[in-house]
């Protein structure tokens, strides 16, 4: 059963992970080589690369990124906040879920982008009403999470609060935040994420300004495939760095858990 | 003759189960003196939990009056520590965190309160594995550490509600040991709630037999045999006969 | 018995209020909605705030009125619903055979699922361009990017579907030489459809979301469609009934999924 193979190693694993992109990238460069598809239309994965480097060097890309990611830095940390204050007050007050728990649990059915006519209306649609958009969109997982992590706290664990006296601050730091500790890091690593695809959408849904969704959309007007894929590989990355990224801040932060290490 | 540490005066509690009312401890009457070894002994289901519950001030009883040094219980108090069937210890804390836990409040300072959980692990034979987190240590050690944490408080009483039962024998023999050799060393009152007749008949001075629906006294034993005491020993067996037959004619009487 | 004493412990209903207000008590959860409106109407009556940013109550009620009575929301729900139901099938058609390779070929998992996770971390934003360019602003595109929505969330829970059978049921059926048709429709079906129909009610949110967020970007008919038309118009009114009408279908989507969630739990709950 558990006999290695050959692509268990990391090696292997890697080599495997590059071979579907890779062979997807040679069809693709042979059909323009070979007039299969019209290059000037299609591009082709020799002509994104070098899209790829023309962007690096080129200083409005960077001041596009960094547009962008200041945006996602600024919604997002207001979001993480918000979302973590709510959340705390919802899971630890039974008034407070039954007053607000089904009103939060109807309004989650309602996809989030129905707000965005109404906040482009209120906040105008530059930058305050992007970032509001982005703090919406990454307070809610903060929130449902939060509120569930701390609602959800064993009741056995709760008991030692009253055996020992402990203070408010106490309870707080030894016991309900680091109990709710991985449900709350749940939250804050959606939030994370739907906090950069919130941005980029932002930049498509308000009126455009700086920032990355307004870079590539200037390739595509001037139709130039190559560079609209470099932008998206770029957009990528940075989401998989933040995948990433996070993931092991998680795992260091839950090191106390079973399952987090061998 | 000197105070009791814990006195329980006509202590009575029942539950509201699927709305009916079911009784789980009828007049309990008890005494502790200090520095005595009781034990707790009764079929699963005879409110020998709740008791200690009472006792540790978790639960408020319906009727009647408990004393610990001569004033009411009325919530959880630092002297009277308790240890749970399961270690309890936080999973996010490390082992010392989890016995400076007991000690937060106190007026120690923090260096103190880290020398007295120090102390305290070192009494149960676990000195090394402070830093070490509760997933890294065996059911065993997670119980002694339980231990440290109930004893960091120098409590003159202390409640142990089955506390070996999810050991397996080996280990609850050792821990049997220790916890006598504990019990020499601070010279407090112990009140261990077991299933287990043997290891009631082994550790204690007092053992307490208590019948099931609703929770009552039925009989204590006092058990006068020198330490140690040998679990093969006649006087141990024999002692052990005496009260699961107690325990077994009163089921059939009921 | 201890374990139900112990459970009854923690289930003591806590009395308040008196008897006969105890409904009124049932009913707290509608006083958050019940007092926002109460304030939205109040600070439209007053003045509080121009009828220009947020029109009141009465005249989204109104508004809502017309749009459900002239056909527009019936005719713009059928096109969004109906795009919907087709990029969702779409989508789970792909994912569902996707998601078993990934759990029964562990070589098909390390050379595909790299690429598959990289493309579905690109946020759908960045995709648009790239496949406006490639199928225009038709119906390819928003078929797409919806299908796309449901991939990921279906393809995982299929995955771990799959692998979070016990290995120990798969050797009951070896043992008692149970057919193919039998271990899967006594073992393999009963253990996986739970989780399966998580991924599956995941991916028609996903879809949702996805479904209004194309359509307000790069749409000429549908829901999300008419809500765009209706701020660009400044018709406040009609832009918040139509959004009422998008949460209540969400919500009625969301709900129905949870009933047949809940009657399949129940049906196969011992299993999950």
């Amino acid at each position: 059963m558990s006999a290695r193979h050959w692509h268990d190693s990391r090696w292997g694993t890697l080599a495997l992970g590059l071979a579907f992109p890779a062979a997807l990238a040679l069809v693709w460069q042979g059909a323009a080589a070979k007039g299969i598809i019209d290059s000037s239309v299609w591009a082709s994965p020799w002509l994104v690369a070098k899209a790829v480097a023309t962007q690096v060097r080129d200083p409005q890309f960077w001041s596009d990124l960094g547009a962008s990611l200041w945006r996602d830095a600024q919604g997002t940390v207001l979001g993480i906040l918000l979302g973590l204050g709510a959340g705390l007050a919802l899971g630890r007050s039974a008034l407070a879920r039954d007053f607000f728990g089904p009103t939060l649990d109807a309004a989650k059915a309602v996809p989030i982008f129905t707000w965005v006519p109404l906040l482009a209306v209120w906040l105008g649609s530059g930058e305050e009403g992007k970032i509001a958009f982005i703090t919406l969109v990454t307070a809610l997982p903060v929130l449902f999470n939060t509120a569930e992590g701390v609602r959800s706290l064993e009741a056995r664990h709760l008991e030692l609060i009253r055996l020992y006296h402990l203070g408010r601050l106490t309870t707080f730091r030894r016991v309900v935040l680091p109990g709710a500790g991985p449900a709350i890091l749940r939250g804050v690593h959606q939030a994370v994420l739907f906090g950069w695809l919130a941005t980029i959408g932002a930049e498509f849904l308000f009126e455009a300004g700086n920032g990355m969704g307004t870079n590539i959309n200037g390739f595509k007007e001037l139709y130039a495939l190559d560079f609209v894929v470099a932008d998206m590989l770029a957009i990528g990355l940075v989401g998989i760095i933040f995948d990433l990224g996070f993931g092991r801040i998680e795992k260091f932060l839950l090191r106390w858990r079973e399952d987090s290490s061998p | 003759m000197t105070q009791d540490i814990l006195t329980l005066n006509a202590v009575a509690k029942h539950f509201a189960v699927d709305g009916r009312k079911v009784e789980a401890l009828r007049g309990i009457d008890l005494a502790l003196r200090p520095g005595e070894f009781t034990a707790l002994v009764g079929a699963s289901g005879c409110g020998k939990s709740t008791l200690l519950r009472l006792i540790a001030g978790l639960d408020a009883p319906d009727a009647g009056q408990i004393l610990l040094n001569g004033t009411q219980v009325r919530g959880p108090s630092r002297d009277c520590g308790l240890i749970f069937q399961d270690h309890r210890l936080l999973p996010w804390l490390s082992v010392l965190q989890n016995i400076e836990l007991a000690l937060s409040g106190t007026t120690h300072s923090a260096q103190a309160r880290q020398k007295l959980s120090q102390a305290s692990l070192d009494l149960v034979g676990l000195a090394d594995f402070a830093n070490a987190f509760p997933r890294q240590l065996s059911g065993g050690m997670a119980q002694r550490v339980a231990l440290a944490r109930g004893l960091v408080n120098r409590p003159p009483l202390l409640l142990l509600d089955e506390p070996f039962s999810a050991l397996d024998s080996l280990t609850r023999a050792r821990l049997q040991t220790e916890l006598l050799r504990i019990w020499a060393h601070e010279g407090n009152s112990m009140l261990l709630v077991t299933h287990d007749v043997e290891e009631a008949v082994l550790l204690a001075d007092r053992v307490i037999v208590l019948a099931a629906n609703p929770g009552r006294i039925q009989a204590a034993v006092d058990i006068t045999l020198p330490r140690p005491r040998l679990r093969n020993s006649a006087e141990v067996a024999a002692l052990k006969t005496l009260i699961l037959q107690g325990l077994d004619d009163f089921a059939e009487a009921a | 018995m201890s374990g139900v004493v112990e459970r009854a412990l923690i289930i003591q209903p806590a009395r308040r209020g008196g008897p006969d207000l105890a409904w009124v008590w049932r009913l707290r959860f509608i006083a958050l909605p019940v007092f926002l409106l109460l304030l939205w109407q109040i600070s439209a009556s007053y003045g509080l705030v121009s009828l220009l940013v947020l029109p009141s109550p009465l005249q989204t009620w109104a508004a809502l009125h017309v749009v459900c009575t002239n056909g527009t929301v019936a005719s713009a729900l059928e096109i969004s619903l109906w795009r919907l139901a087709t990029g969702y099938a779409l989508g789970v058609v792909l994912a569902v055979p996707l998601g078993l390779a990934f759990a029964m070929s562990p070589v098909a998992r390390k050379l595909i699922a790299p690429t598959f996770w990289f493309i579905v971390r690109v946020p759908p934003a960045a995709w648009i361009p790239f496949l406006m360019m490639l199928f225009g602003i038709g119906e390819a595109l928003k078929l797409v990017i919806i299908a796309k929505a449901v991939m990921m969330p279906v393809t995982i829970n299929t995955e771990l579907a799959i692998r979070g059978i016990p290995s120990g049921w798969r050797e009951l059926g070896r043992l008692y030489r149970l057919s193919p048709w039998l271990t899967l429709r006594r073992i393999l079906f009963p253990a996986t459809i739970l989780p399966l129909f998580t991924g599956l009610r995941l991916g028609l949110m996903q879809s949702w979301q996805m479904l209004i967020f194309v359509e307000l970007l790069a749409s000429s008919n549908g829901i999300g469609y008419q809500l765009t038309m209706a701020r660009q118009l400044f018709q406040l009114d009609t832009m918040l009934a139509l959004m009422v009408v998008v949460g209540v279908a969400g919500f009625a989507l969301d709900r129905a999924l949870g009933v047949v969630e809940r009657q399949l739990a129940r049906n196969f709950g011992g299993v999950a």
